[in-house]
C-alpha cells in the first residue's frame, strides 16, 4: 500500500517513521519506498533532529498535579447536587407556569361564560371600566350540569360577602343565579 | 500515593476516564504520568519556561473539572493540548495587557530558549530550537505538535481550531522556514 504512495503523501508520512506510528510492515514498506529519494531521506533524518531537539522540557511534580485534580467522588456529589436544583428549579417552573394558566384559563372561562360572566364582570372588570365585554367565546354554562351548577352558583354567593369584591353585587349575582332568592 | 503499574500503562486514555468517574482517582495518575512530559513540552517549545509546572497542573485541574464536556470521538490528549494551548494564549494576553507589550517577539522566543541552551548539548539541536523559535506563533505550534508529538494534521486541527489542509500548508511552511535558517 505505501509503495503506491505519491512523493508528496511519503513526505506526510514520514514523521509516521520518526515517531514509530502504523504496522511494522508499513514502516519497512515507506523505508524502502524513500530509499531512494535522497531529499526524504535528508527530510527524515532532520526531522528526527528536530525531534531530539524539542524533547527537552522542564521536569513537573506529578504528584503536586494529581493532587490538585479534582477527586472524581466530590465532583459527583456536587453535580448531582446540581441536577437535583435544576430538576427542582424545573418542576417549580413548570408547576407556576401551570398554575398560571389555570388562573387564566378560569379567568377567561368566567368572563366568557354568558349569564355567569356577568356577574363576575359587575365585581371586577366593570367596576374599573365602562367599555363593553368582549365577545363570548364558549359554550359556558351548558358545560355543567345542574348538580354542579348549584355547587358553583352557591360557591358565588359566599363570594358575595367578600369586602374587596362587595360594592354591591347582590343584584348581578341574583340575576346569574337566576332571578334572585 | 500508590503508583500505577504496568498493567494500568496499557489501559486506553478513555478507559482511565471511566474509571477515574467512578471514583479510581489512581487512574487520574496515569493520565497525568501519560500526558504530562508533552504537554511541558509543547509549553517549553511555545517560549514558556518558569510556571511550565504551573500550567501543565491548570491544564489538568481544568480538563478533569470539565470531563463531561470531553467528546469521545477526539483523542484525550488532542484534548489537553487544546486547553494547555488556550490556557497559554490568555496568559500570554494577561502579560501583554500587564506590560502594555506586543505579543512575544521573536527576540523573546529566541532568548528564552538560549537559557534553556545550556541543557542542550549538541549545537545543532541548539540550532534547530533557536529556529524553530523563530517561527511564527501559528507556525511553531503546527511544526511543535507535529514533529515532537506526531500528532495527525487532523489533531492538529482541533488543538488550534483550524482545519487539516490549513495544518498542513503551515506545517510544510514552517519545515521549510527552519531549514532555511538553519542552512544560512
Amino acid at each position: 500500500m505505501t509503495e503506491h504512495l505519491d512523493r508528496g503523501e511519503q513526505q506526510d508520512r514520514l514523521i509516521d517513521l520518526v515517531h514509530d506510528l502504523g504496522s511494522v510492515e508499513e514502516r519497512t514498506a515507506l523505508e524502502r519506498a524513500i530509499g531512494s529519494d535522497p531529499e526524504l531521506v535528508d527530510e527524515l533524518r532532520f526531522l528526527r533532529e528536530a525531534r531530539a531537539a524539542l524533547s527537552i522540557a522542564p521536569s513537573v511534580d506529578v504528584d503536586r498535579i494529581v493532587a490538585a485534580v479534582p477527586a472524581p467522588t466530590a465532583r459527583r456529589a456536587g453535580a448531582r447536587r446540581a441536577r437535583s436544583w435544576q430538576w427542582a428549579a424545573a418542576l417549580a417552573t413548570v408547576a407556576l407556569g401551570g398554575i398560571s394558566l389555570a388562573i387564566v384559563e378560569r379567568s377567561f372561562t368566567g368572563q366568557r361564560d354568558g349569564d355567569l360572566g356577568r356577574g363576575v364582570a359587575e365585581t371586577t372588570v366593570v367596576a374599573v371600566s365602562d367599555a363593553p365585554l368582549p365577545v363570548s367565546f364558549g359554550q359556558g354554562l351548558a358545560d355543567f350540569d345542574d348538580e354542579e351548577l348549584d355547587v358553583l352558583f352557591d360557591q358565588l354567593e359566599r363570594f358575595d360577602g367578600l369586602p374587596s369584591l362587595d360594592p354591591a353585587p347582590r343584584s348581578g349575582l341574583a340575576d346569574a343565579v337566576g332571578g334572585g332568592d | 500515593m500508590p503508583h500505577p503499574s504496568d498493567a494500568d500503562d496499557a489501559v486506553p486514555d478513555h478507559a482511565l476516564i471511566e474509571r477515574w468517574r467512578h471514583g479510581e482517582q489512581r487512574a487520574a495518575r496515569v493520565l497525568v504520568e501519560r500526558h504530562a512530559a508533552a504537554l511541558a513540552r509543547f509549553a517549553a517549545s511555545q517560549g514558556v519556561r518558569e510556571e511550565v509546572d504551573e500550567l501543565v497542573q491548570d491544564t489538568f485541574v481544568r480538563a478533569f473539572g470539565a470531563i463531561d464536556s470531553f467528546r469521545a470521538d477526539s483523542s484525550f490528549r488532542t484534548w489537553l493540548f487544546t486547553i494547555e494551548r488556550r490556557l497559554m494564549l490568555d496568559r500570554r494576553r494577561a502579560a501583554r495587557r500587564r506590560r502594555d507589550d506586543t505579543e512575544l517577539s521573536e527576540g523573546d522566543a529566541v532568548s528564552e530558549f538560549d537559557a534553556l541552551d545550556g541543557m542542550v548539548a549538541q549545537e545543532m539541536a541548539a540550532r534547530i530550537r533557536g529556529a524553530v523559535a523563530r517561527l511564527s506563533p501559528m507556525q511553531r505550534d503546527v511544526f511543535t505538535l507535529r514533529v515532537s508529538e506526531g500528532m495527525s494534521y487532523r489533531d492538529i486541527a482541533e488543538v488550534l481550531g483550524s482545519t487539516e489542509g490549513a495544518a498542513r500548508v503551515h506545517y510544510h511552511n514552517a519545515l521549510r522556514v527552519v531549514r532555511e535558517l538553519l542552512n544560512d
